[in-house]
């Protein structure tokens, strides 16, 4: 039996994560509380703080606001305050082992286990900014498994069966073992949820289980909102850089859009996508594909075609800790949220501003040497 | 008294703007032309052609053109591929199997490519479309208008439903080499043509005679009992023997009368008799350059003469017309050198492929109740300098005469 619910002290993985934590230095402070006081905090719901307290005790946030309690170690940064950057689509140290392809299809496995929490390759998204990611299975599988949410810094598992990850394009057709065609792919996708033997498709189909579905060409996309529409699916298509042409198909599934990164020289139809959906307020978000700086760069490309850099932060923070099913705990900056916060020299959708520290669940796990500002204990 | 009457009507209803209204959602249109040729055997001078919401309301010959109308040479019905192939390529193919009648190139047609909006620019407004080639039974095909929607909803055209194979080199087109053992099931098991005329009998024999029929072995039936027609690819005489022998032996058998269509018949004119025996309907591939076709077959300008003059059902195709010089029009224009009237070469582009496809009641024709699927011309269609100027699908102006 999966457990669905928040696994804040990840019991399975306490062990390793008491030795993981890769960037960590020094904890910040011993299960004391202590505030961070900051000109800009960023809530990661689209709206900016100035001159508040970031107030955390434990993994928490305890309270966010104008002071901070007396006896609380204030810790004043210079620069902004933001959420930690959610990864939509992540599988640093997993390579290999998100693509179970001794079957078509594996939906009830479980993306927890190809969760590698000693990876290096974690220390540099976390460096980055980014303090949640969502494994997902590989791309070529049709229904390849429960997509798992994990704090990489901390080593813990989030949250495990966080949404359905299926594969509706071509990528999930191969030239080597059927399906090699739509049609093929189409009936293997149309026999799992009508088959359901795990009952994990039921859930979907209620809309109680989100799905992730890959698609890429804007036929791939139409299709995928249409069958998500027929099926009453919930969640995300994950690819659409053409989604500013099938917006229609899109919102009418009330489906959001996870977007690939932009690479140098890739045309621009990302950018535009983006600005479309943001406008008929389809939400959307990030991956990060395991190469660190991606999803502020594109966000910040953007920012520089016309969106509001408000919705850019959104979208890597609460907009995508909402899409991955996670809003009520990671994604912003607010009472009772986990405490994953980073301290920017800038505003974070800057591409000039740096990461000066990185806390998650309220352990200072990476800081930029020199650039912290007093206090910051070390 | 009659006459002035539907003189009287169609200035009321030319009366309406050419532009259209909002409400009208881009769908109403007045249009004119010194001819109107109707592939019914009418030709209207000087007509009006009124479309209201995507439909052909009225035609009025003899009515000077209102100022605002959309105004061309000549008029005629939409064109209809009955063999497009504007598929998704290998991805529409199945490859797994060598007879895979489940699969729907509706999975697999993309209505985002490119191709479609060159199509329908370049008159053509119904096409076919089935799975590549590549498979013995590759799939069923879907109908579709080139323009309109987004979504196969808005754009398919129910009509007869058409399982599409293949005799001849492409199916056995991956063969494994002589010698040594296959790889994978790219080296296909029908390496021969004989192999695939095997898997043809053997596919309708198994479905014919099972006791608890598969789904796929259902819609096989459906085909041996007519009530879905065969659309075999066959280029050469061999193989459209192949194919005609094949529903004769079926019916002898017992089995039910296949409905036989051949598509990319290059050379159906060698033995037409044949075809007219079985009632046989034809869809010419495009006009090689070089008189030899795909499979070596021979096809030279006045096939679709032959065929025609013997009795055969005939439509012109243009494939996927990736070259411009092979668009539908100058197809036609081809078999008019070879010897068809521009009636019968008109009939061959609309509605003949129309009949062909079971869609002949909503397309193929100008008629008032039809789909408002029109091309205008800037002369004489087929001319050499002649081409379509205005295309009309379902009353969706996909190329502007103005």
């Amino acid at each position: 039996m999966l457990s669905l619910s928040l696994i804040a002290a990840a019991p399975l993985f306490a062990p390793t994560a008491a030795l993981s934590a890769p960037a960590a230095s020094t904890p910040a402070v011993d299960g004391h509380a202590f505030a961070l006081k900051a000109r800009h905090v960023h809530v990661g719901d689209g709206s900016v703080l100035s001159d508040a307290y970031v107030v955390v005790e434990g993994a928490t946030i305890k309270s966010v606001g104008k002071s901070a309690p007396k006896g609380v170690r204030v810790i004043e940064v210079d620069g902004h305050v933001a959420p930690g950057f959610i990864g939509m689509r992540e599988r640093t140290g997993a390579a290999g082992e998100t693509s179970e392809s001794a079957r078509k299809s594996t939906p009830t496995a479980d993306l927890a286990y190809a969760f590698d929490p000693e990876h290096p390759g974690w220390e540099a998204l976390v460096a980055n900014g980014v303090t949640t990611v969502v494994l997902t299975a590989g791309s070529d599988r049709i229904a390849g498994g429960m997509a798992a949410i994990v704090s990489p810094a901390r080593g813990e598992v989030v949250k495990r069966g966080a949404a359905m990850t299926i594969g509706m394009s071509r990528r999930s057709i191969s030239s080597s073992v059927e399906p090699t065609s739509y049609a093929g792919l189409h009936a293997h996708v149309k026999a799992a949820f009508e088959a359901d033997a795990g009952g994990h498709f039921s859930r979907a189909k209620a809309g109680k289980l989100p799905v992730m579905i890959e698609a890429i060409s804007r036929s791939e996309v139409a299709r995928a909102a249409a069958f998500a529409k027929q099926h009453g699916l919930a969640g995300a298509i994950v690819g659409a850089p053409r989604a500013d042409e099938t917006l229609d198909a899109i919102k009418g599934a009330k489906l959001g859009v996870v977007f690939e990164p932009l690479s140098p020289g890739s045309d621009s139809h990302v950018v535009d996508s983006v600005i479309a959906l943001d406008a008929a307020g389809v939400p959307f978000a990030f991956t990060s594909d395991g190469r660190p700086g991606n999803m502020r760069m594109t966000a910040a490309a953007c920012t520089r075609a016309g969106l509001d850099p408000g919705a850019a932060l959104r979208a890597l923070t609460g907009g995508a800790a909402a899409l991955a099913g996670v809003g009520a705990t990671h994604g912003t900056i607010a009472a009772g949220m986990a405490a994953d916060i980073v301290v920017w020299s800038g505003s974070p959708t800057d591409l000039t501003s740096r990461v000066h520290a990185v806390y998650a669940g309220g352990d200072l796990v990476h800081s930029h040497e020199g650039a912290h500002g007093q206090g910051a204990g070390h | 008294m009659l006459t002035s009457l539907i003189l009287s009507a169609a200035t009321a209803l030319a009366a309406q703007p050419a532009a259209p209204s909002a409400a009208t959602d881009g769908t109403s249109w007045t249009l004119h032309a010194s001819k109107v040729y109707t592939s019914t055997g009418k030709v209207h001078e000087n007509a009006l052609v009124v479309v209201r919401d995507g439909k052909i309301r009225a035609i009025s010959p003899g009515v000077e053109a209102p100022r605002d109308a959309l105004r061309a040479d000549v008029i005629t019905a939409g064109m209809v591929d009955a063999s497009a192939r504007v598929n998704a390529g290998s991805l529409s193919v199945e490859q797994s199997s060598e007879v895979t009648p489940g699969v729907d190139a509706a999975s697999s047609v993309d209505l985002f490519d490119s191709r479609w909006k060159r199509l329908a620019k370049s008159g053509v407004t119904s096409a076919f479309v089935g799975p590549l080639n590549q498979n013995v039974v590759g799939g069923h095909g879907v109908i579709v208008k080139t323009a309109g929607g987004m979504s196969l909803e808005e754009r398919q055209v129910d009509g007869a439903k058409l399982l599409c194979g293949a005799i001849g080199s492409q199916p056995s087109q991956r063969n494994s080499p002589a010698f040594g053992r296959p790889r994978s099931f790219y080296n296909r098991r029908p390496t021969t043509r004989m192999g695939v005329e095997w898997e043809w009998r053997k596919a309708l024999y198994d479905a014919a005679q099972a006791k608890d029929p598969s789904a796929e072995q259902s819609m096989l039936r459906d085909v041996l009992a007519g009530k879905t027609g065969l659309f075999v690819q066959a280029w050469a005489t061999q193989d459209i023997r192949t194919a005609v022998f094949l529903r004769e032996e079926m019916e002898r058998e017992g089995f039910g009368t296949m409905r036989l269509v051949i598509d990319a018949g290059a050379e159906a004119w060698r033995e037409p008799n044949m075809l007219v025996r079985s009632g046989t309907a034809v869809v010419l591939p495009p006009v090689p350059s070089q008189g030899r076709t795909t499979d070596q077959a021979f096809m030279a300008l006045d096939c679709a003469k032959v065929l025609l003059d013997a009795g055969v059902s005939v439509a012109l195709s243009a494939h996927d017309a990736s070259d411009a010089s092979e668009r539908l029009d100058i197809q036609a224009g081809y078999a008019m050198r070879g010897g068809l009237n521009r009636e019968q070469a008109l009939r061959a582009v609309t509605l003949t492929p129309a009949r062909i496809l079971g869609i002949d009641g909503r397309v193929g024709t100008v008629e008032a109740g039809k789909d408002a699927d029109l091309v205008l011309w800037n002369g004489e269609p087929f001319e050499a300098t002649t081409r379509p100027v205005g295309v009309l699908v379902g009353g969706h102006l996909v190329l502007d005469p103005r």
